[in-house]
């Protein structure tokens, strides 16, 4: 049970990382690439991801990428692992995929 | 002289894909393993958008639409994403876009942009994308998100 609860909120840390990192990225997006782009990195956040990596040295974005990734790679982990859903109330959830 | 729909300021996204050749790998590698994953119901990208708002994104049911499309289930395709058979579109062409040769690509992404810029028609198709999530959104909102939700 407490281990459980443990798990819980290393998923809710781990989703407010992810969730800073991507808005910080989406920001730059919406910055350099304009609106139309912009609006497709909302649409498809694998794709400001991959943005985010091709462009980091260029908008000095690398270390908060680096922590994107390591942070996805723990969510990947945790719901493969446990089954845990980063959005707390969802406690058997199924992965929403774009 | 017809009028472009898109100002010069603002970068066609296709094309502008297309010009990039490390992305365009990146985008296609990284979608195809993302559908093969979500296919084998293994976990893979989630949505951003649905995980910090509680709202699907405008592209929330992409993935599955654009899997049932391939298995050939068209109906129930739709029920996820109308827009699957576009999407799947241009990560077919993003797709062969790699293995084209220099020489037939270069003047056919000039093509491309000079069809982005006079249709808009990229901006149209998320324009479109956009009105019909809101409408979703709109209408059928508690069934749009347990459809996502699984």
């Amino acid at each position: 049970m407490l281990a459980g609860g443990l798990i819980g909120i290393i998923a809710l840390l781990v989703f407010l990382g992810c969730a800073i990192c991507y808005i910080i990225v989406l920001i730059k997006l919406f910055q350099n690439e304009g609106l139309v782009k912009g609006i497709l990195g909302i649409i498809c956040g694998l794709f400001t991801f991959i943005w985010g990596w091709m462009n980091a040295n260029r908008y000095g974005i690398k270390n908060i990428m680096m922590i994107w990734t390591l942070l996805l790679i723990i969510a990947i982990i945790l719901n493969f692992a446990f089954g845990v859903s980063m959005v707390p109330g969802y406690p058997n959830p199924t992965p929403v995929v774009p | 002289m017809r009028r472009a729909m898109l100002p010069q300021h603002v970068f066609p996204p296709i094309s502008s894909v297309l010009r990039d050749r490390k992305f365009t790998i990146a985008l296609v590698g990284a979608t195809g393993l993302h559908i093969t994953l979500v296919s084998l119901s293994l976990p893979s990208w989630e949505c951003p958008f649905f995980r910090l708002t509680g709202i699907p994104c405008p592209g929330c049911g992409l993935s599955r639409a654009s899997i049932l499309l391939l298995k050939g289930e068209v109906a129930e395709s739709f029920r996820f994403h109308a827009f699957a058979p576009i999407f799947l579109f241009a990560m077919v062409a993003l797709f062969l876009s790699l293995l084209l040769p220099k020489s037939i690509l270069q003047p056919a992404i000039a093509r491309a942009e000079l069809t982005e810029r006079k249709t808009g028609l990229t901006v149209l198709i998320l324009a479109g994308l956009i009105l019909y999530w809101l409408a979703r959104l709109l209408f059928l909102q508690a069934a749009f998100v347990q459809l996502i939700r699984g």
